[in-house]
């Protein structure tokens, strides 16, 4: 029994295409995940240029967002004698939530449009079918490193995005009042339960995964033409923070079924 | 293929580490928080309400929190049996005695279980010991209490609002005193004659307090009774030779009353006196014949008196004393 596709619009169709297309790609990066060679050094190589490099840019936007939150959240806490609980409402809403959200997004705008860009540029030189005929696997070596890589490191830029935001915090809260470090520290980490932390750390590997995976898959299929570079660059972003928040949302539903 | 340069492997090293560590500091730091890699016991507390307390909420010995609540589970159907974990150090300070109960920290806060200080005597807990509860109180049951005192709040409003309306349509002392002129005279009169009264009170015991005064520190009887030793001795005396003399005289008046009897008696003279018609004669004649002696003799004596042999010893001061005499 075949579906009758001539009725979908050709927008839910793309999607659809698009949608069945990563799935592929994803099994075919399970499959080869498992299949030498292993090229580790090019992992360390991503890791670094797609990872390290992307420290500076989270840890600016982290140490904002724990400022920002700070500041917005005192005077209601004021109206409600509540100034003392700030450090723990922002860590809680910076650990569980805002940390690997924000550091998930913007991996997949400055990650996901360098993978898109340089996956895409190669794919329209031909340089992945020049690898083909070579004799090297271009998927194990362009795709399943560059998404091991940064399934690696958005976790650990969550973990420093984390920590940034919450000296933010401490330097927002000292702005207008006095709280010790110490006392900052035991408020913020002492309301904080395994329950906010683990499936925090967890769901950012499937960030960097999702981010990697659809940016690579974006890049492998890119059009021909210069043209096709950008698209591919500019699609990887998009899709790539559209599959965080789908994976934030399902972690949320996931993570308060096991806790309750 | 890409190969990174020694410092950029570092670096990239570096900072993997410092992640690694950052995370597992923190995962430390919770797990100390909730008493996971510490020395711990565990003790146990049924309650038959544990009003929402929730696995993981603190535990607090004298305000400070010592452990954490491991596990909620039902016991019966009204029973719920909570497992703690309390560090060891704590519970060398917990007494057998002492009392688990459910607070909240703060309005809007957690629930935690609280323990009390038990008796300083008491052996302190052990691992696997369970405490006594204390249930806490729910939240039907302070609505309960907010609901009487409201009603109560209500029906002194309407009580007021009662004595108010009085006050106004001049019904009672008060409401009379305040609209009725002549009555609030009366009032000041009254408050007048108190005020006079207490004006005499007043002076009253002023002049008892100096009266006081003097009895204690003046010369008169009374206050050197209260104080002069030697008298007050000397009152002892006399209180004592009283006391002698009224003995000796109820010892005369006994005697009397004897000798009264023996003189009532029929064998007594008085009685024979009155009751024997010869004796009495008798007595009348001898009574006669001794006033008879006693005329006789009183002519002797004046018979002696005028002799010539007397007057020759005493005439100069026979003369004089019946000079003296006619004067």
């Amino acid at each position: 029994m075949y579906m009758r596709t001539d009725a979908l619009p050709a927008s839910v169709k793309d999607f659809l295409v698009g949608l069945a297309g990563i799935t592929q790609f994803a099994g075919k990066f399970f499959r080869n995940f498992w299949r030498p060679p292993f090229e580790i050094r090019e992992v360390f190589y991503h890791a670094y240029s797609l990872g390290q490099k992307s420290l500076l840019l989270v840890g600016i936007t982290g140490l904002i967002i724990g400022m920002v939150m700070t500041i917005q959240m005192r005077p209601t806490m004021e109206q409600f004698g509540a100034t003392s609980w700030l450090p723990a409402m922002v860590s809680i809403s910076i650990i569980r939530e805002i940390g690997p959200v924000l550091t998930a997004l913007i991996c997949a705008g400055k990650i996901g449009s360098t993978i898109g860009a340089e996956l895409g540029s190669m794919k329209v030189t031909e340089q992945i079918d020049a690898m083909t005929v070579s004799g090297t696997n271009p998927f194990n070596y362009l795709v399943t490193t560059r998404v091991l890589a940064v399934t690696i490191m958005v976790p650990l830029l969550t973990i420093y995005a984390d920590i940034i935001a919450l000296f933010g915090s401490y330097a927002a809260m000292n702005l207008e009042g006095s709280v010790s470090f110490k006392l900052f520290i035991d408020q913020s980490l002492g309301s904080l339960l395994f329950s906010d932390m683990v499936p925090a750390l967890i769901k950012s590997f499937f960030f960097g995964f999702a981010i990697a995976l659809v940016s690579c898959h974006q890049g492998f299929t890119a059009d021909r033409g210069t043209s096709g570079v950008g698209k591919a660059a500019n699609t990887a972003v998009v899709i790539s923070s559209l599959f965080v928040f789908v994976i934030d949302l399902l972690a949320v539903q996931i993570t308060q079924l096991i806790i309750s | 293929m890409s190969k990174l340069s020694t410092s950029k492997q570092l670096s990239l090293g570096a900072f993997v580490a410092l992640g690694v560590i950052i995370a597992i500091g923190v995962v430390y730091y919770l797990g100390t928080k909730r008493q996971w890699f510490g020395d711990n016991i565990s003790t146990y507390t049924y309650f038959n309400n544990v009003s929402g307390l929730q696995a993981g909420n603190n535990i607090r010995f004298s305000g400070i929190n010592v452990g954490t609540v491991e596990r909620i589970r039902l016991a019966s159907d009204s029973t719920v049996l909570v497992e703690m974990i309390v560090s060891r150090e704590a519970s060398g300070f917990i007494k057998e005695d002492s009392r688990a109960s459910i607070e909240s920290d703060g309005l809007m806060g957690n629930k935690v279980v609280s323990i009390s200080a038990g008796s300083p005597d008491a052996p302190h807990i052990e691992d696997g010991d369970t405490l006594r509860s204390r249930s806490p109180a729910s939240l039907d049951q302070v609505i309960a209490s907010f609901k009487t005192t409201s009603d109560n709040a209500n029906e002194l409003t309407k009580n007021l609002r009662d004595i108010s309306e009085k006050i106004q349509n001049s019904e009672g002392l008060l409401g009379k005193l305040l609209t009725d002129s002549a009555m609030a005279g009366r009032f000041e009169t009254t408050l007048e004659s108190f005020r006079e009264t207490s004006l005499n009170t007043e002076r009253i015991s002023v002049r008892v307090s100096g009266m006081a005064r003097d009895m204690q520190y003046g010369d008169g009887l009374i206050p050197r009774l209260l104080n002069d030793s030697v008298m007050a001795e000397n009152l002892s005396h006399t209180m004592d030779s009283l006391s002698y003399a009224s003995r000796n005289l109820a010892s005369t008046s006994r005697k009397l009353e004897e000798f009264a009897d023996r003189l009532n008696n029929e064998e007594g003279a008085v009685n024979l006196l009155l009751t024997d018609s010869i004796f009495a004669n008798d007595l009348e004649k001898t009574l006669r014949n001794v006033k008879d002696g006693t005329t006789d003799l009183d002519e002797l004596v004046q018979t002696v008196n005028e002799s010539w042999l007397l007057n020759l010893f005493n005439g100069d001061k026979s003369k004089e004393e019946d000079k003296k005499n006619k004067k």
